[in-house]
């Protein structure tokens, strides 16, 4: 069977995406606490505004957005963690307090490293300091550092917000861990599910496994 | 021929999805009653959550699949005391105890274009890419809901003079073990001038059985 020649260059064009897409690298770092740590002893967990240490390239609502992407993931996937999680710090005993500096913010393209690898990554990092509530003391940090990276579809699929959103997680579980805290076991049916999100948003947002 | 139709079948394709990741929300209608309150010391909590049909009419958004409880407030000060309120003392308490702070328009906008994007599954490329003609980032296109919300939204810190009347919108974000059936409560916490202990107001929310989350 010969192929038409107009078919080439969508054949070529489906080859060449995933090919785009496979061939880049993201390194990406976990959150990394001193060891001997725990926070078992805090029942209220308080996540306050982290710190622009970028300066004029970081949009102010990103000093939010990173702390409320940690809560909503604790209140996702660890809603027993603490009995209270709050934003603003009360300087009470059993209080965990989390803030920190970001220290590098790159936007990237989509564009870009959709046309070719190594063009327009998006690099996020950011410093978070553990505290005590009621003396203030520093009890651990620790670092998040996420670049991304793609190129192709995959690497457009996929922006500074998702970076954000990824640390938020990373943060989450870190907490999570040094508290001892397991994650919620997720039904494997939900008899509301069709009401309260279509399938597409549930896999973005039901996700604690893995 | 071919390489034509192929070229005027993408740019189609690019001004639907560029159609498709536009705003279209409405102004809200200023509210002097709200269905649920609590009253402590002259002062006076009302709150309501919108209902699905009001949530689209203003925000070009379906609650129930962005997972956002969208409460209107209004605080009533009948007394001589001024009260600072700060929106992140204002909680959204559910029936397992949990309680949730408001988050910023910015997280909303942020899941309403994901709902709007999750409608072009296995196309990422056109909603991604093509719906974005600046190609420099994908926030851009939420710009004009962060500045409709933002406007929307109840003061992030704000003094509640004597005979004054303050109110905007607190959006929750719904864990997905959260239903829509489950009763909630909102607590607000107002601190005093004087610096006397925090005023504290529970207003319990009665959900509809179908209507929104």
């Amino acid at each position: 069977m010969k192929l038409s020649s107009h078919y080439v260059p969508l054949l070529l064009g489906l080859v060449w995406l995933p090919a785009m897409s496979g061939c880049a690298a993201t390194p990406l770092q976990v959150v990394k606490a001193e060891a001997g740590v725990d926070f078992k002893r805090y029942t209220t967990l308080t996540v306050k505004d982290f710190q622009n240490g970028v300066g004029d390239a970081l949009p102010p609502r990103i000093l939010q957005d990173l702390p409320e992407a940690v809560v909503a993931h604790l209140n996702e996937c660890y809603p027993k963690a603490f009995g209270k999680i709050e934003r603003t710090a009360a300087g009470s005993p059993e209080e965990l307090v989390i803030g920190g500096t970001i220290t590098e913010y790159r936007e990237g393209s989509r564009f870009a490293r959709a046309m070719l690898i190594g063009l327009g990554s998006a690099k996020f990092a950011t410093d978070i300091s553990f505290l005590d509530g009621q003396s203030g003391r520093e009890l651990t940090k620790a670092k998040v550092d996420l670049l991304w990276a793609m190129g192709g579809l995959v690497g457009a699929s996929q922006g500074i917000e998702d970076l954000i959103e990824k640390a938020g997680r990373q943060i989450a579980d870190a907490i999570a861990e040094k508290k001892g805290a397991r994650k919620r076991v997720e039904a494997a049916s939900k008899p509301l599910e069709p009401q309260i999100g279509g399938a597409q948003q549930e896999t973005r947002t039901g996700k604690c496994q893995g | 021929m071919q390489r034509k139709r192929c070229g005027a079948i993408l740019l189609c394709m690019g001004f639907l999805a560029q159609g498709c990741a536009s705003y279209k929300g409405q102004p809200l209608s200023v509210a002097r009653s709200l269905r649920f309150r609590a009253t402590a010391d002259q002062v006076t909590l009302q709150a309501e959550p919108l209902s699905g049909t009001q949530v689209e009419a203003a925000f070009d958004a379906k609650p129930e699949e962005i997972r956002v409880l969208f409460v209107r407030a209004l605080f009533q000060n009948a007394g001589e005391t001024p009260y600072r309120i700060e929106r992140k003392q204002i909680r959204l308490v559910t029936n397992q105890g949990i309680a949730l702070t408001p988050v910023s328009p910015s997280r909303v906008a942020r899941k309403m274009r994901l709902a709007h994007d999750a409608l072009a599954v296995g196309s990422v490329f056109l909603f991604e890419v093509l719906s974005y003609p600046s190609f420099h980032s994908a926030n851009e296109a939420s710009d004009a809901m962060v500045q409709d919300l933002t406007k929307k939204t109840f003061p992030e810190l704000v003094e509640l003079a004597p005979h004054t009347t303050l109110g905007g919108m607190l959006y929750f974000e719904l864990p997905s073990y959260v239903t829509p059936q489950d009763s909630v409560r909102i607590d607000a916490a107002l601190k005093p001038g004087s610096g006397a202990e925090p005023l504290i107001l529970q207003v319990p929310l009665i959900a509809e059985p179908k209507e929104g989350v």
